[in-house]
């Protein structure tokens, strides 16, 4: 599995992570900082920093794309108007993706597509292992779907693992939960991406 | 939330189980990466749990690489841009009104520049002999309206500038550039089709 594009890939990852850690984290927080001093200058540069992440968050946690501009819009809004609130105990990214991560959740809810209470998931949902060439293709050709299946938390918990390359505990800061829950999320969405690869792998 | 938690104690294999997306995306700490590393040696359900979970990183990885956000910020941006108007006006008005707003983003940028020399100025009576110090050319610079994020930021990088300052309502941005650099960095700036104007403060706005 360890190939070379797969080395580059995570030689690249470690680097700029998905171009998240590439400005100074500084250089954000003092953006910030002049976002809170209501410089509008300051807040259109943060926007152009971070929509591209922020619809990237956001689509994935709600897989609902007409909603997007409208949760990246509401999100600015909060950091625009609680900027003076950041106290540097986080880091600037951390901090806007929770609001992301809060107004996404709000939007669902709205739409009645957010339950209070994440449902009983059996622990035996594991599917059978197919072999790595045949897990290669499918988790390929069919990732997007089988990750619809999984609750907005739990897509919430793999983008941030995987796109955005989060240790658990900021990904538990983000969620605004302890890290037992963000583990347990992953443990279930994991379990259901294989069930639903595997389900997909049936109907072919 | 109020999801039912795991305790995940008690077992080696269920300890180095749900600690395995985070050694698959190299974010655990030390003594959490040496566990796994011990117990995968002896355990092939998390060789293969592993193996799974880095072609789903691998997914991931490619679908960043796929994402191409551009024409979306461009349409926010136009969105911005619209907002900012007060009131709608003619094409002739708006021809006018955007050369006058160019020139009073250069003035804006020249006055930034000035500024900030000044400021160097007054602030720096103390400076380490190995410290570089803040010096170095200051050149406006925009970019085409097509460039993407990333192009700017490599651009940036690659001529060794610093954003100072911008970007200023019509997208111009102020780079400070080592003096060494700065001959280079104006060459491989202008030479981009990514930049469509590139001008250099310090020596009076010579383009």
């Amino acid at each position: 599995m360890n190939t070379d594009a797969w080395d580059t890939a995570m030689r690249k990852k470690q680097a700029d992570p998905a171009g998240w850690e590439g400005a100074a984290k500084d250089e954000e927080a003092a953006l910030l900082g002049r976002v809170a001093a209501e410089e509008k200058d300051a807040f259109e540069a943060l926007y152009r920093l971070y929509s591209p992440r922020l619809q990237r968050f956001v689509r994935g946690v709600t897989k609902q794309p007409a909603l997007v501009e409208e949760i990246l819009d509401d999100t600015m809004m909060v950091v625009w108007r609680k900027a003076y609130t950041f106290n540097h105990s986080s880091k600037v990214s951390t901090w806007i993706l929770a609001i992301a991560y809060r107004q996404s959740l709000k939007a669902l809810k709205r739409l009645g597509q957010l339950h209070d209470t994440e449902p009983y998931e059996p622990m035996d949902a594991s599917a059978p292992g197919p072999d790595d060439a045949l897990q290669q293709q499918e988790v390929r050709k069919h990732l997007d779907d089988a990750l619809a299946a999984l609750s907005p938390e739990q897509r919430a918990v793999m983008e941030l693992t995987y796109y955005f390359g989060y240790a658990c505990r900021d990904i538990a800061q983000i969620m605004g939960c302890p890290v037992d829950t963000v583990k347990t999320r992953m443990f279930y969405a994991r379990r259901k991406l294989k069930a639903s690869l595997a389900s997909q792998r049936e109907a072919i | 939330m109020n999801g039912r938690v795991i305790k995940f104690e008690g077992s080696v294999h269920a300890e180095a189980d749900r600690l395995l997306p985070w050694y698959v995306n190299d974010t655990l700490d030390e003594d959490e990466r040496q566990q796994v590393e011990q117990h995968l040696v002896e355990c092939l359900h998390c060789q293969q749990e592993v193996a799974w979970l880095r072609n789903v990183q691998e997914e991931f990885a490619a679908q960043a690489e796929r994402d191409d956000v551009s024409p979306k910020l461009q349409q926010l941006h136009r969105r911005m841009e619209r907002r900012r108007r007060v009131s709608p006006t003619s094409p002739v008005w708006q021809r006018r009104e955007r050369r006058l707003a160019w020139l009073v983003a250069l003035q804006a940028a020249v006055i930034l520049g000035l500024g900030l020399s000044l400021l160097s100025q007054q602030h720096v009576p103390y400076r380490t002999l190995s410290a570089p110090g803040d010096k170095g050319a200051l050149l406006v610079v925009v970019f085409n309206a097509q460039a993407r994020e990333a192009q700017m930021r490599e651009l940036v990088r690659e001529s060794g500038a610093r954003i100072v300052g911008g970007p200023t309502a019509q997208g111009a941005y102020v780079l400070r550039v080592p003096d060494a650099r700065e001959a280079a960095a104006r060459k491989l700036l202008a030479a981009s089709p990514q930049v469509t104007l590139v001008e250099d403060l310090s020596s009076g706005g010579n383009p």
